[in-house]
């Protein structure tokens, strides 16, 4: 790095060029009528309100430019711009694009800039303020500092929590309160005049920063890891929460933003989450993020828990079960024969307490069996009557989801103590044992909570 | 010193014994001449006609197309020549680029293959499927037959006997000789185009004007499959655009409103993350528009059995070459049949090989490139 100092005064200097600039070309400097959002007290949208704000970004990043960068002061500054870590940036944003050009762009050149633009937003105005440069000359070294960092960010649909802005982190990953920018942005306020209703409820976001000196990569990477505290969510309690489209750096002034992935996202059950079970939501975000799926072995579970969650987000009730039942099959069938008893009698064993919560569970899992059968043979349901008990189809689905969600965390738990290709098998084989010998159904449940 | 002085004779006996054996009395009439001190982009002189380049000595010019190297001496042509003649779509992508040239007396815009007579000469423009609106210039005079090829692509022109032949010679270079299907290429691009646009994601297509028009007007009009809602921008720079509605203005109601690359609107829809289209002639140098997906059409080598389409981080890149193979240019030799052929070595280093290639395969035919070194 340079030293910061010298720096700082070079920047200084050529901010004074540039404001003088911008102050003789202040009638150019367009105000635009922008939409801020307000929300209700427990975070949820309420209105707009129409603030007139200056476009400071177009007026010097672009209107201005060529008068600004052909200041002395601005071509001192660039100057120190040829430290690896600016070298790395450039190396990033070039990529493979300019192969066949014999002069490579310097695209950190506009880095000054940008700090510009900060300043003057932060400022609002063309005034000289030492708090206000230092503020932004603090934000700028920041960002220096961590070059090749992206911040990520994607709206948590369905999904209710006393979270505040700070947020909790699990792993890398966080979930915090949304803020004005971020929803202006996910609704693309300004012009939307049909806000989707999940955006009336959505109130969080998932965050995370990555580094990486390529410019696609990071999507791909950063998605895993939503995924993982989604899946936690989804395994830890009732509720479907989803995830939109994924932003990147949409806070940083000093380089590109984007998104990808759009989404099409439907308002469902949501989940409520208080700050004080993070241990809990942990526990399960560690079981995912210590196991690898790539792994023949493993691979069952993650097909379950992905039935488990294509589940949660159908509207339909009839779809919702065969995925539940695909989820539970994908964990309790290994093999041909007797389909049914085994997996009404593997399901009973894992998840009952009791002989009578034993049978009671092993008589609605294998009346579940057939259900789904005939389901996808195309038959009628008729009767849903269970055990002496008439079912709706939501009691039904309601007692499939939490079985579902008990099984492939207790599955989760499971599979670091089995080796192998042939997990299913062995726990399949552990499940049948302990149907007939009392003490290894003790011993099997001390593997899991 | 006696010595030296044998040594120094037999080398440059051997010097002058590898220069070809040049008629200078031949590019009377057919040359690349160029002004002095002028090193590249020289007038292509046929008969009296002065092609794509300025010359003290001219009265009648001729354009092949509007890429820019073709062009550069427009200026200089326009306050000499008393005749400029060239395609209606190369005329109107001109005036396009330079409103002011509309006024000119001296424009004779002329479509293909329809003759043009002056007192000494008859001229035709011959298709020369590079860009909309390229041609061969073929001249008739005194009963000897000029043609200068211009940027082409073979198969797919014109061809017409000539007794001798300019070739121009960024042609026939093994390394830009891979092979197209430039509609099922357009087609795949529009396809990729739509798929990152689907994924949220902006795109920048780099290509060079003439061939930048010509993929607006396929992603507008040719392809036969799905659309582009026209809620997604098109974004390219205003001269770009002035050329795309000067050279398709019976179809221009059907294109959307397209954006200027410099104007407020479109930065502010990039900030917005709104999701765009840009067409470029050079790559923009905006460190916000590096993180779109590019595509990169012809900028690159593409030799014999490379593919047309090639993946790379972050974009791909598209062959619609509009270069024609060592193979095409020994068909359209063959086909133009002509007693003398000049390589223009003004626009192409690639011209000497060109030059010995042709010789090697056609033995009666003289080869020379020009201007000499």
């Amino acid at each position: 790095m340079f030293d910061e100092t010298i720096f700082k005064n070079d920047l200084l200097k050529c901010l004074n060029d540039a404001l003088i600039v911008c102050k003789k070309n202040s009638d150019k400097l367009i105000v635009e009528n922008i939409k801020t959002p307000i929300f209700f007290p427990n975070g949820t949208y309420k209105k707009y309100k129409i603030d007139p704000i200056p476009d400071y970004e177009y007026f010097i990043n672009h209107h201005l430019k060529s008068k600004i960068i052909s200041s002395k002061t601005y071509s001192i500054v660039v100057k120190f711009f040829v430290t690896e870590e600016f070298k790395n940036l450039n190396k990033k944003l070039i990529g493979n694009t300019y192969d066949n050009f014999k002069v490579k762009p310097n695209f950190v050149k506009d880095l000054p800039l940008k700090f510009i633009a900060e300043y003057v937003r932060i400022n609002d105005g063309f005034s000289e303020n030492k708090t206000n440069f230092n503020k932004t000359f603090q934000a700028f070294l920041k960002f220096i500092k961590n070059i090749l960092e992206e911040e990520y960010i994607t709206p948590l649909f369905n999904f209710e929590s006393d979270i505040d802005e700070k947020g909790i982190m699990l792993g890398n990953v966080g979930i915090r309160k949304i803020n004005e920018l971020e929803f202006s942005r996910f609704t693309n306020l300004d012009d939307n005049f049909n806000m989707s209703n999940v955006f009336f409820h959505l109130t969080h976001i998932l965050f995370v920063k990555h580094t990486s000196d390529d410019l696609n990569s990071g999507f791909e990477i950063v998605k895993k890891q939503f995924q993982i505290l989604l899946d936690s969510l989804s395994l830890y309690t009732e509720g479907s929460p989803q995830i939109g489209a994924i932003y990147r750096n949409i806070h940083s002034p000093w380089i590109y933003h984007d998104s990808r992935y759009d989404n099409d996202v439907i308002h469902q059950k949501h989940l409520k989450f208080f700050k004080k079970d993070k241990i809990k939501l942990k526990k399960i975000f560690n079981l995912f993020e210590g196991i690898n799926f790539s792994i023949k072995g493993n691979k069952f579970v993650e097909l379950s828990k992905r039935r488990f969650i294509s589940a949660l987000s159908r509207t339909d009730p009839v779809d919702q079960i065969v995925d539940l039942m695909i989820c539970l099959e994908s964990l309790y069938v290994e093999g041909g024969g007797e389909i049914t008893v085994r997996f009404g009698s593997r399901v009973a064993t894992l998840l009952s307490k009791n002989e009578k919560e034993r049978e009671d569970c092993w008589i609605f899992a294998k009346k579940m069996y057939n259900l789904r059968s005939r389901i996808v043979h195309g038959e009628e349901i008729e009767n849903t009557e269970i055990n002496g008990i008439q079912y709706t189809y939501d009691e039904l689905l309601e007692r499939l989801v939490n079985i579902a969600r008990k099984s492939v965390l207790i599955y989760l738990q499971l599979l670091p103590q089995y080796s192998g290709n042939k997990k299913i098998d062995q726990i399949a084989d552990d499940l049948d044992k302990a149907v007939i010998n009392r003490n290894f159904l003790k011993e099997f449940r001390t593997k899991f909570k | 010193m006696y010595r030296i002085v044998i040594l120094s004779i037999v080398f440059w006996r051997k010097k002058l014994s590898e220069l070809p054996n040049v008629d200078v009395s031949e590019f009377a009439n057919f040359d690349v001449s160029c002004n002095k001190k002028q090193k590249s982009e020289c007038a292509i002189k046929i008969s009296d006609v002065y092609c794509d380049g300025f010359s003290d000595n001219g009265c009648i010019g001729a354009f092949s197309h509007f890429h820019s190297d073709h062009i550069s001496s427009l200026t200089k042509c326009i306050g000499r020549y008393d005749t400029i003649i060239t395609h209606s779509i190369t005329f109107q992508a001109i005036i396009a680029i330079k409103p002011g040239f509309k006024l000119r007396e001296q424009w004779v815009p002329q479509d293909y293959d329809t003759k043009y007579s002056t007192k000494s000469a008859d001229i035709r423009l011959l298709k020369a499927n590079h860009i909309p609106g390229s041609s061969q210039i073929h001249v008739e005079s005194n009963g000897v037959s000029y043609l200068y090829s211009g940027d082409f692509s073979y198969p797919g022109v014109q061809t017409r006997t000539a007794d001798y032949l300019v070739l121009d010679a960024t042609h026939g270079d093994p390394w830009y000789d891979g092979s197209t299907d430039r509609k099922s290429v357009l087609n795949r691009m529009f396809e990729d185009v739509k798929d990152q646009l689907e994924s949220n994601r902006s795109v920048i297509i780099n290509c060079a004007a003439g061939t930048l028009q010509e993929i607006i007007r396929h992603f507008e009009i040719g392809y036969d499959g799905g659309k582009l809602s026209h809620d997604i921008p098109f974004v390219c720079n205003k001269i770009q655009k002035n050329i795309l509605h000067s050279i398709y203005d019976d179809e221009k109601k059907e294109f959307r409103e397209i954006i200027d690359f410099d104007d407020r609107e479109f930065w502010t829809l990039n900030r917005n993350n709104r999701k765009h289209v840009i067409f470029a002639i050079s790559p923009p140098t905006d460190s916000e528009l590096q993180n779109h997906y590019k595509i990169i059409v012809d900028r690159f080598r593409y030799t014999k059995g490379d593919a047309a389409i090639l993946p790379f981080d972050g974009g791909c890149k598209y062959n619609l070459s509009s270069h024609a193979s060592i193979d095409d240019i020994y068909k359209y030799v063959d086909d133009v049949k002509p007693k003398i052929v000049i390589t223009d070595y003004s626009r192409s280093d690639y011209a000497k090989v060109l030059s010995k290639l042709i010789s090697q395969k056609f033995p009666n035919i003289k080869t020379y490139f020009r201007p000499p070194e």
